[in-house]
């Protein structure tokens, strides 16, 4: 048994309480995230920008 | 010479011990006290539950670790913890029964959870019907109930799927969306997915709060929820969903909730992956009059008190603010006691907490695992270091988690080619809206969904593993 509480968004049904803020990845973003020559490219800004957090966060053992 | 005692081998407490070791040297004792000699990398149990991972690849011994670095190891459970005798000691208790008296003058608590299953009938893989991914064996017991399944589906039977959390205020709703995307990735690989429904079930007051109550990022020229991405991976996958739910019991084949609507539903399942409510290990804390004072050294939920304000918890959630949250991890009346990682009592929640009509609270628990735990371990570490080295009186380094950002790769596939993984950087963990207008530093705060993210927390776990190991350059790897 399964009740309205059950959110299925598998098909997109017009003016429903779901469809107010709905997204869904295009074709092309499916694509491009398994597109491996701009994964790598991603893969590099990933590191550079976790690095960033990781140097603002590690400045933060300071003494009181 | 100063003899620091780390309860618990997890992020926070091997963090801790190697860091302690490595500015103390052998003028000092750092001893580690722990059930298990092995560390487990968590992170990539949800691998392991898929039968994607080998489980001897998320262990390794500790032993050989510690006698390299000069940590004693004792390998038995903390039982009794004896602050203000003139002797303050840790009662620890071997496998054969036997027990010790250990001394410290600094003691860290890094124990980790116990996990609750207790909370909810039926929960779990040892007394109940449903499985887990938060410990090694029960991440194994978890592949090769879901290897069944997957044989079912190969001779043609329809196998219903449930993944999320067991209870109303469980945490980790990260872990369990991992394990539902890998769940759905490999059921792909193994040709089976047509045969599967799939089904989410959280206490989240939304998809993508994760117990951090969401993240708004920065996307296309746009600021978007991370609700938004969170739904639609489950709509590209066809995984449906029940969120803001309270499990309220597990039967064979079955389990009931209520949402904070108060709507009440049953959803019927062949696997189900529930990750359960935690609490803080059992240990009993005696004054030097033999009374129990557990209850002045830790929260009912069994976590340790440390600086945070915990009568902040009381007052609604618009009145809650980034002072709540401690900062230095000390116990307040014992203030060479600290906890560390899941072990430390958080003041409240950082998502906002709802009551379903009949009372029951539904309302993610702060995650502080991983990354959270390795910063607030070091953190711990070098406020014992200044207490040693400088004669210090109290703690001297901070790290709040309204202060400090983390990042956080979800797994939805593992494959070198094929795969992907949501890649999330929030700075900081706890919302600031008195800082910040949508509470995070936009300029920190990412997220993106692709095959480099897989790349990534392949990276991380080998990286991670090699940072717990102690291993050449180990120091320079960050928590």
């Amino acid at each position: 048994m399964e009740d309205k509480s059950v959110k299925d968004l598998t098909e997109y049904v017009p003016y429903s309480k779901e469809a107010r803020s709905f997204m869904a990845p295009t074709k092309y973003t499916v694509f491009i995230r398994t597109f491996i020559p701009w994964q790598l490219v991603k893969f590099i800004y990933y590191n550079l920008k976790m690095l960033r957090v990781l140097l603002k966060g590690h400045g933060r053992f300071m003494d009181t | 010479m100063a003899r620091i005692v780390v309860l618990g081998t997890g992020f926070a407490g091997n963090t801790a011990a190697l860091n302690l070791k490595k500015e103390l040297g052998s003028k000092h004792e750092v001893i580690v006290i722990s059930p298990r000699k092995n560390f487990s990398y968590v992170p990539s149990l949800v691998w392991v539950g898929v039968g994607s991972m080998q489980p001897e690849k998320t262990q390794f011994d500790l032993e050989p670790v510690y006698k390299k670095h000069g940590i004693i190891f004792k390998e038995g459970a903390a039982e009794e913890i004896r602050p203000d005798s003139r002797d303050q000691y840790v009662v620890v208790k071997y496998s054969d029964g036997k027990t010790e008296q250990i001394k410290y003058d600094y003691l860290i608590n890094a124990t980790g959870p116990k996990l609750n299953y207790a909370a909810t009938p039926g929960l779990g893989p040892d007394a109940g019907y449903s499985d887990s991914i938060c410990t090694l064996p029960h991440a194994v017991k978890t592949r090769d109930n879901y290897l069944k399944a997957v044989e079912k589906m190969k001779q043609g039977k329809r196998q219903k799927f449930v993944v999320g959390t067991g209870h109303g205020t469980a945490t980790c709703q990260g872990a369990a969306f991992e394990f539902i995307h890998n769940l759905e990735f490999d059921l792909n690989r193994r040709g089976v997915r047509r045969n599967a429904d799939i089904t989410w079930i959280s206490n989240e007051p939304a998809l993508g709060d994760f117990g951090v109550g969401g993240v708004i990022v920065k996307k296309n020229g746009n600021l978007v929820s991370g609700k938004l991405f969170a739904e639609s991976t489950f709509l590209e996958k066809g995984i449906k969903w029940v969120e803001r739910a309270h499990v309220r019991k597990v039967e064979e084949g079955s389990l009931d909730y209520v949402n904070i609507e108060g709507e009440e539903g049953k959803l019927d399942f062949d696997f189900a992956m529930l990750i359960p409510p935690f609490a803080g290990i059992p240990i009993a804390y005696i004054d030097k009059d033999g009374n129990d004072i557990k209850s002045q050294m830790c929260v009912p939920s069994g976590f340790m008190k440390v600086d945070a304000d915990y009568l902040s918890a009381a007052k609604p959630f618009e009145e809650w603010k980034n002072s709540d949250w401690p900062k230095k991890y000390n116990n307040p009346v014992y203030k060479n006691i600290f906890a560390a990682g899941i072990a430390f009592a958080p003041p409240h929640s950082i998502s906002k907490p709802f009551k379903a009509p009949d009372g029951t609270l539904i309302v993610p628990s702060p995650p502080r695992t991983g990354m959270a735990s390795g910063i607030i371990g070091h953190t711990v570490a070098l406020s014992i270091i200044d207490m040693v080295k400088k004669g210090a009186e109290e703690a001297t380094q901070q790290a709040s988690m309204t202060e400090f950002g983390a990042i956080c790769i979800t797994s939805m596939g593992k494959s070198m080619t094929r795969g992907s993984a949501a890649l999330l950087t929030m700075d900081p963990v706890v919302p600031n809206y008195e800082k910040y207008k949508f509470g995070r530093n936009l300029n920190y705060t990412f997220g993106d969904i692709g095959l480099a993210g897989h790349w990534v927390k392949y990276m991380l776990h080998y990286l991670f593993m090699w940072k717990m190991k102690g291993k050449f350059l180990w120091q320079f790897i960050p928590d």
